[in-house]
């Protein structure tokens, strides 16, 4: 069964890129959502597996975001994707629980990677429960 | 030139190549435009510790060229603005993050406004902003601005401890 993804970005570009990108792979966007007040409202229904996160959004960002929706649903993954790409901000996505973090613009070889290491780090955080 | 236009000069041209396979290079400032050409602006604006507005002025015929090298078919207008648009954010996330670690100063950056007449002029009008000037192999121009006082005054209360 293909792994289910929510993908949280303002732009549609990024939705119509991953979607190309995961072509052929076990991963499929499951929910598109353009801002992070709609990612927490549809998060329960969609039940994804991971969630891509973009960090400059109008309204709520991708940080603030993720915190929220690990407070309110623990179990979520995030995976960060953004061109915000320095230290401390990949430390402080980390300290959210974030599982993961790609930065713009990235190519198909690293979206790959990225999402199929986040799913390791999840599945081998399963096994150790 | 200094250290931020060398860095955002270097900035476009890596993302528009990544993106999109266009090769960009530097050009003169413009001085004049052929009648009918076609210059699209977009702005971002940053604020927090410091507050700047960036800019990106390009031909459409640029916009329309990099939205069609990515999708693999001729763009409407529409479609290409939504990936010019895209390309700006990567852009100013990438500049103010490189401006964050060489100053420490944080800020946060807010999504973008696209006109395809710009009110405001061409690029260079504005004596508060620097700007690294750009053209396409196929001769296509753009540029890239930022309100350049702020920036340098971050960068030099690093500097001077």
């Amino acid at each position: 069964m293909a792994k289910r993804i929510m993908v949280v970005d303002d732009s549609r570009v990024v939705r119509a890129e991953m979607e190309k990108m995961l072509e052929g792979s076990d991963m499929e966007i499951c929910q598109f959502c353009r801002s992070g007040e709609e990612a927490l409202e549809k998060f329960e229904e969609a039940k994804p597996d991971l969630v891509t996160m973009d960090i400059v959004m109008p309204g709520m960002d991708g940080m603030e975001t993720c915190e929220k929706l690990r407070q309110r649903y623990p179990e979520a993954n995030v995976f960060m994707v953004s061109s915000m790409a320095y230290d401390d901000m990949i430390d402080r996505a980390v300290e959210l629980g974030a599982k993961g973090f790609l930065f713009k613009p990235f190519t198909k070889d690293a979206l790959l990677e990225g999402l199929q290491g986040a799913f390791k780090a999840i599945e081998s955080r399963r096994e150790k429960e | 030139m200094d250290w931020v236009e060398q860095m955002a000069e270097s900035l476009v041209y890596e993302i528009v190549e990544q993106m999109s396979g266009i090769v960009l290079r530097r050009s003169e400032p413009w001085e004049r435009l052929s009648e009918g050409m076609e210059i699209d602006m977009i702005t971002g604006h940053v604020s927090g510790d410091f507050q700047i507005e960036l800019h990106f002025f390009a031909q459409r015929a640029l916009f329309m060229r990099l939205t069609k090298n990515m999708v693999g078919y001729e763009p409407d207008e529409e479609e290409a603005q939504e990936y010019a648009m895209e390309f700006f954010n990567i852009l100013c996330g990438r500049f103010i993050s490189e401006l964050y670690k060489a100053s420490k100063t944080s800020a946060r950056f807010f999504p973008t406004e696209y006109d395809r007449t710009p009110d405001r002029g061409m690029p260079g009008q504005n004596a508060e902003d620097k700007t690294v000037y750009l053209i396409s192999e196929q001769q296509e121009l753009a540029a890239f601005s930022w309100t350049a006082a702020p920036v340098d005054t971050i960068l030099r209360r690093n500097t001077d401890g």
